[in-house]
């Protein structure tokens, strides 16, 4: 099967980091992390292009940060643990009816059924 | 992480970053979050192949193309958030920008400012039948007020650069001298509108009131404060925007 990218990822890109964040708070490449590994490597995510996302889920009151951690190193910028936010649980419980909808509605159009 | 992959992955963020038209504190942390988790990818693949130059590339190959993760970052900016980074890129003084256009930059604003207020006093005739002397006077306050903002734009930024840096050269003989200057902006603010305000038609002489002269020493103090207090802060601003502005991101 071929990779997912591009265009396929993006307009569910933020339902997806919803659901990865449902397991527990992470930083951004911790999401990238269970991204990749629930999408059993087919996903292909330019890990740039989180934090557009990231923000956009912070903006809206879906995510908090949680916390700032320093490096390891001890040099460098902290980085932010992020986690589900009350909205963001509504929102992804939403998100799920209307995916399944979605894939049943397009599984009868295209006669491959969800 | 040696500096010199530092400076690598700091360039690869400013290729994101710089576009994007988004307040300082947005774009900044931007900048945080980018190059943290550059960092930590690098970390990565250095630990799988012990090889510098193999891991940059793989790290630049899993960051993503700069100019689509550049417009990615700028759809997220509210757009309200970019009209807050038009007036704060006015009313800062952006790196390498000269004090005159710092100053047109602050006439501006008063202009537009005061201007308004005039207009509306002119529509709802709030001049008492002497349009020509409410003008006069929105136009010396205006003037006035443009001078004074962008004088204490760099007075700030100058003061901050020299407590920031105790040990420089010349840093105590600085201090004293952005201090005394801080001590008569505000005085100085109030007695150039009572000097243009008394040359305004129809006005035969204007001279400070008693309650002027008493509130000299507040303002002295207030004009002191804000310069030492604020000083620090504005100019960690202004040296941060130097460091990235003076990063190479053109493409080899």
């Amino acid at each position: 099967m071929a990779d997912i990218q591009g265009d396929k990822l993006r307009g569910h890109l933020e339902t997806m980091v919803l659901s990865v964040l449902e397991q527990g708070e992470a930083h951004g490449l911790e999401v990238i992390r269970r991204l990749e590994e629930r999408g059993c490597g087919l996903l292909k995510l330019k890990e740039g292009t989180l934090y557009p996302a990231l923000y956009r889920l912070q903006d809206a009151g879906k995510i908090v940060v949680a916390r700032e951690e320093k490096p390891a190193s001890g040099r460098g910028a902290p980085r932010r643990i992020y986690k589900l936010s009350q909205k963001g649980k509504r929102y992804l419980a939403r998100g799920r009816e209307e995916w399944v909808q979605f894939a049943n509605l397009m599984g009868s159009i295209i006669g491959a059924p969800a | 992480m040696n500096d010199t992959v530092t400076h690598e992955l700091e360039v690869l963020v400013e290729r994101s970053v710089r576009p994007v038209r988004a307040p300082f504190a947005t774009k900044k942390r931007m900048r945080e979050d980018l190059l943290s988790h550059l960092s930590s990818t690098f970390e990565d693949e250095f630990t799988k192949s012990d090889d510098e130059t193999e891991s940059l590339r793989l790290t630049r190959e899993r960051f993503g193309n700069p100019v689509e993760i550049s417009r990615e970052l700028q759809q997220s900016v509210p757009r309200h958030h970019e009209f807050s980074c038009w007036f704060e890129q006015t009313l800062a003084q952006q790196p390498g920008e000269s004090f005159l256009h710092l100053v047109f930059k602050h006439q501006m604003v008063a202009g537009i400012y005061f201007g308004l207020i005039a207009a509306l006093g002119l529509v709802f005739q709030l001049h008492r039948g002497d349009p020509g002397l409410m003008l006069w006077v929105f136009g010396i306050i205006m003037i006035v007020s443009g001078l004074t903002g962008s004088m204490m734009q760099w007075l700030t930024d100058q003061m901050g650069r020299t407590l920031l840096n105790p040990k420089a050269q010349r840093s105590r003989r600085l201090k004293w001298r952005y201090g005394l200057l801080s001590l008569v902006i505000f005085p100085g603010y109030l007695f150039l509108n009572y000097l243009g305000l008394g040359f305004g038609p129809g006005i035969e002489s204007l001279t400070p009131s008693r309650e002027a002269y008493l509130s000299l020493p507040a303002l002295a103090l207030l004009g002191l404060l804000t310069v030492y207090l604020m000083g620090p802060k504005s100019a960690e601003r202004t040296l941060y925007q130097e460091k990235w502005a003076g990063l190479d991101v053109a493409e080899e």
